[in-house]
């Protein structure tokens, strides 16, 4: 991170100002976590293994990344119902990029991140231009476009046999580390995934625009008093949304080898589960790049332990539910033991 | 509500995909075509100057397009019968086949056949219209209808079956070796009976089978997959209840450096490269022409009064390196 530029006069963030509440606040989805993970391990020798692992990590990348963007989006009190259909859409553009068109992998990757970042400057126009009455509309609009158009240009079809290039060698190479039977194999999209919540965590709590995005949803109208320009605050949060789509996009081609229409259906609920298990609030302002991480294994980890402990299908819905409220729950009843203090 | 609109929209397009293979397809049960071609003289009778009206759930697509071929098909085999074939833009767009069924009632049609789009929401339409004392022939999707004359479809238990037949005597799978099934939503009808068929012939062999849920996406199923192997190395055998989850398997199978074979369901293009290639060992084929063709055919049936029944199954077939060349 040594691009980073130096932090000038800038308020600290919220991760750093560590008192009791915010610590106990940050330890509830991570006690989810731990807890599960116990489980997992007891009930099944085959979940705590570095395969198994490095399987958690490659299934847990796509909705870590969007939800990186979702965080952003609803630090503003918005909210992004596109990011599964803006998945898609790029997905299947840079699977065409690469089949039909015949280009390297390169110009597909950067047309897929081009995408995803167009659409979301759409979404923010769409409710900074045209005001409509809230994110939540313009959004389930794009998801909507974004979906039909990905089944138009492709006719309903999958595209799969990408090759070779920076799209495989993201969302589907290892490197070996350490030889013979201790060799373990990294993902190299957990590297991808590591390097943006650092960078993301530095942009919300040491940059300037990061502490803007806070302050928009903390309170829109004092924020625009005091000068946040928060028209450009949202337009930008939005695109950052769509961007991590694309990136999503990107890893989620490499993994499959291919590109289809029907990519990232309900991805944007995972994402948003995420964020709020990992104790984001729903009305802007609160929310860390750490807690949208733990959220975002807490769900990994939940839907490869029931994989691997073969959960009845019927079961496995309604477990995911309600390890979705008692992680949250955990986190409420944390937070009042915390205030209470 | 929007975004179940858009899931429907996506399992319009995974429908779509099935279209393209099945249109090569040369082989299919006979049966039923037999039997409506014997009764074809007394059939042409019977609706001479008549109209039976096929209502599909999207006139555009290609699959439906595919459908609307064998509904040519059965309207040559009868030159007095009108048959019209229309459905709405959108298989979301569910009050728009509404207004297609009201109109056909309006018309006093002697017969409607067809694919109801949505959940029930076209059912009270269809209900006047049986009331009306019009025939109702169910094609390609089922539903608790009890006025319906009949359902003609794939029948998806004997496709699952298919494939568990399969990976009982050609795959070679034993008693005590375990089997992985992937399928769609937990709760979707079509995914049940798939399931359903090929778990019978497996457990009878003995074998323990793993059903786990992939929402029929391809990026689930190779997470599903993955997670599966961790736990049991020595799977025998998988079937996934359509081809982007057992293409996702396949991928996760690669990865893992894992030889498996791995059979799917709808014989999209995509499968079809990857069974040519090699790489998936199976996927069941539906036939939507025939879809059309008996579906009209029943309809003609009921009109001479002639007894259907109830289920007329327009067959599955597997398809394999074998046979892969029938299917492009």
């Amino acid at each position: 991170m040594s691009s980073q530029p130096e932090p000038v006069a800038v308020a600290p963030g919220p991760e750093e100002r560590r008192n009791w509440t915010e610590i106990a606040f940050q330890l509830g989805a991570l006690l989810g976590l731990i807890l599960l993970v116990a489980i997992f391990a007891l009930s099944s020798p085959s979940f705590l293994t570095t395969g198994n692992l490095a399987g958690i990590a490659r299934q847990t990348s796509v909705n870590a990344l969007l939800a990186l963007g979702m965080l952003v989006v609803i630090l503003t009190g918005g909210i992004d119902l596109s990011v599964g259909a803006v998945l898609a859409l790029a997905m299947v553009v840079l699977a065409m990029v690469i089949t039909k068109a015949g280009l390297d992998q390169s110009i597909g990757m950067v047309a897929a991140l081009a995408v995803g970042a167009a659409l979301g400057v759409g979404n923010g126009l769409l409710l900074t231009r045209l005001h409509l009455p809230h994110p939540f509309i313009s959004t389930l609009g794009m998801m909507n476009i974004a979906r039909g158009a990905a089944l138009v240009i492709t006719g309903g079809a999958s595209i799969s046999a990408l090759g070779g290039g920076i799209v495989k060698f993201i969302g589907n190479d290892e490197i070996l580390l350490g030889s013979g039977d201790g060799a373990v194999s990294i993902p190299i999209m957990l590297f991808v995934v590591v390097l943006a919540y650092v960078a993301f965590y530095f942009f919300l709590n040491r940059t300037v625009v990061g502490r803007h995005i806070y302050a928009t949803g903390g309170n829109p109208e004092a924020a625009r008093l005091s000068g946040v320009p928060v028209d450009r605050i949202l337009v930008l949060v939005y695109t950052i949304s769509g961007l991590m789509a694309g990136l999503a996009a990107v890893v989620l081609a490499g993994r499959t080898d291919s590109g289809y229409p029907n990519a990232g259906l309900g991805f944007e609920l995972d994402a948003i589960s995420a964020c709020i298990i990992g104790g984001t609030s729903f009305f802007g302002g609160v929310g860390t790049v750490s807690g949208t991480l733990i959220g975002a294994l807490i769900m990994g980890v939940l839907r490869n332990g029931l994989n691997i402990m073969s959960v009845d299908t019927n079961w496995q819905t309604v477990v995911i539910g309600s390890v979705i409220i008692a992680a949250v729950y955990v986190d409420v009843l944390r937070r009042r033991a915390g205030q209470s203090r | 509500m929007k975004s179940k609109r858009t899931m429907a929209a996506g399992l319009a397009a995974l429908g779509l995909v099935l279209a393209a293979c099945s249109s090569g397809a040369t082989t299919a049960p006979s049966s039923a075509a037999a039997s409506a071609a014997a009764s074809g003289a007394a059939g042409a009778a019977a609706c001479q100057g008549k109209t039976i009206a096929v209502i599909v759930k999207a006139g555009t697509s290609t699959y439906w397009k595919t459908v609307g071929s064998g509904v040519d098909d059965a309207k040559a085999e009868f030159p007095g019968c009108t048959v019209t074939f229309e459905g709405p833009d959108a298989e979301t767009n569910v009050t728009a086949q509404i207004a297609e069924v009201e109109a056909a009632v309006a018309k006093k049609v002697a017969a409607i056949v067809i694919a109801v789009t949505g959940a029930d929401q076209v059912l009270p339409s269809l209900q006047k219209a049986a009331d009306a004392g019009i025939p109702i022939i169910l094609i390609d999707t089922n539903k608790d209808f009890t006025p319906k004359k009949a359902f003609v479809g794939t029948d998806n238990a004997a496709g699952g079956k298919a494939a568990g037949d399969y990976i009982v005597k050609t795959v070679g799978v034993k008693a005590g070796d375990t089997v992985l099934i992937i399928r769609g939503q937990a709760g979707d009808a079509v995914h049940n009976l798939r399931e359903q068929g090929a778990t019978d012939p497996l457990k009878a062999a003995g074998v323990t089978v793993i059903v786990q849920p992939a929402d029929s996406d391809r990026a689930k199923g190779q997470a599903v997959m993955e997670n599966v192997l961790q736990a049991n190395p020595n799977l025998k055998a998988v079937f996934a209840t359509n081809d982007e989850m057992a293409l996702g398997a396949l991928k996760a199978a690669q990865q893992a450096n894992k030889t498996i074979p791995i059979i799917g369901f709808d014989a999209n293009p995509d499968a079809i490269a990857s069974i040519e290639a090699g790489g998936l060992t199976g996927s069941i084929a539906q036939f939507p022409k025939k879809i059309g063709q008996f579906g009209v055919e029943t309809a003609v049936k009921i009109l001479a009064g002639e007894s259907v029944d109830a289920n007329v199954n327009t067959g599955v077939e597997l398809v394999t390196k074998d046979n892969v060349a029938n299917f492009k």
